[in-house]
């Protein structure tokens, strides 16, 4: 596994992957995060310019805790590790995505 | 002022009931899994029936599943207190169906029954009760798989929504490997009775319910959703694709009613000898 985050902007919403495998959305006007399943696992998040990119951030972790967990199964793996390792490797990326939606003037 | 903390006290002893009975058949996602997987094609070359609860359910002689393998959904209880019968399997998928009839659920009695993962905290277990990972992706709006009808083959790894818990029973029954299925009381058509109060999606009833087998069914005050009709009938090509791609067959045992995708059987001469 190569760990590598995609990230395709919506006018409403983002989609997260990783390895190409759907790991789950952001909606901004509802401030909602849901999973894989499209199971909701936050919802009413004020997301705004100056946080944009913290909640961005923070819901992949999230994701990831589902994704990991249930689809992959780990068993001997620190998962904990894992996530933080994924998420700080594609910290760059979620930058660049974060200017991406501010440019477009999405938020 | 007594009363209402009488009435919290109360409510949080039953709460601490309801977890401590919760967590006594409660088991891991792992241990479903294995559950699951242990079942796969337990049933293998068989004949089931699914049953739907339209009111063509009525004009059926369920005397003549006493023997077979039979799917129940929702309110089938119904039909239990009316004439005894009671499917193998059992499977609730509404919210509505779930919170409205969340004691008749948890006190139903069936060889299996199974839920979709996320009634964890609410539908109380026992020990013939199974939560599936069900992914809800078909109903939420902006998620890549929106209105994409999906057919699991593999109900352990996870098992799709698809506007209708039969959509369910379906992935399950080809799970259990039956080679053929049989539909009864799918009289696929709705009517909206004037006094329908109607939010949205969400329809709550002011009178008799006249689209099941029993008056009571979504009767006054329950809750209910469009069915959307065309959306599940986009579920059932998807299905009827994948039985077909493997040599098994759905067909339609309804007595009536408006569901032709399906090759039409009559339901008494599945019985004759």
């Amino acid at each position: 596994m190569k760990n590598n985050t995609k990230i395709d902007v919506f006018n409403t919403h983002i989609h997260y992957y990783i390895d190409e495998m759907y790991l789950g959305m952001l909606v901004f006007g509802k401030g909602e995060l849901s999973d894989f399943r499209a199971i909701v696992r936050k919802n009413r998040m004020d997301i705004g310019k100056e946080n944009l990119f913290k909640i961005m951030k923070v819901s992949l972790f999230e994701l990831l805790n589902h994704f990991l967990v249930e689809r992959m199964l780990i068993n001997k793996e620190d998962m904990q590790n894992l996530k933080t390792d994924i998420v700080k490797k594609n910290e760059k990326y979620l930058k660049d995505v974060e200017k991406e939606i501010l440019d477009k003037g999405i938020i | 002022m007594i009363n209402k903390i009488y009435k919290k006290i109360i409510n949080k002893i039953k709460e601490k009931r309801n977890k401590k009975k919760i967590q006594k058949y409660l088991k891991t996602p792992e241990e479903y899994k294995n559950i699951l997987q242990s079942l796969k094609n337990k049933y293998k070359g068989e004949r089931c029936f699914v049953v739907g609860n339209g009111p063509s359910l009525n004009k059926c002689d369920l005397k003549l599943l006493e023997n077979e393998f039979t799917f129940g959904v929702n309110g089938i209880f119904y039909k239990t207190d009316e004439n005894g019968f009671r499917p193998t399997f059992y499977m609730v998928e509404d919210n509505h169906v779930v919170y409205d009839n969340i004691d008749r659920i948890n006190s139903y009695k069936c060889q299996y029954k199974f839920f979709p993962a996320n009634y964890k905290n609410i539908i109380i277990p026992d020990k013939n009760t199974i939560f599936i990972p069900a992914d809800l992706g078909f109903y939420r709006e902006f998620h890549p798989y929106y209105c994409i009808p999906r057919f699991s083959k593999d109900i352990s790894k996870e098992i799709f929504t698809g506007q209708s818990v039969t959509i369910m029973h379906l992935q399950l029954a080809y799970h259990l490997g039956f080679s053929e299925v049989y539909l009864i009381g799918m009289d696929f058509s709705y009517a909206l009775p004037e006094s329908t109060k109607v939010e949205g999606c969400n329809y709550t009833s002011q009178e008799d319910d006249p689209n099941h087998f029993h008056p009571d069914y979504f009767g006054k005050g329950k809750k209910w959703h469009d069915p959307k009709l065309e959306r599940v009938l986009m579920n059932y090509e998807k299905c009827k694709e994948e039985f077909e791609a493997d040599g098994r067959k759905i067909y339609n045992a309804t007595i009536g009613g408006k569901l032709e995708i399906f090759d039409r059987v009559d339901y008494n001469s599945l019985f004759k000898k």
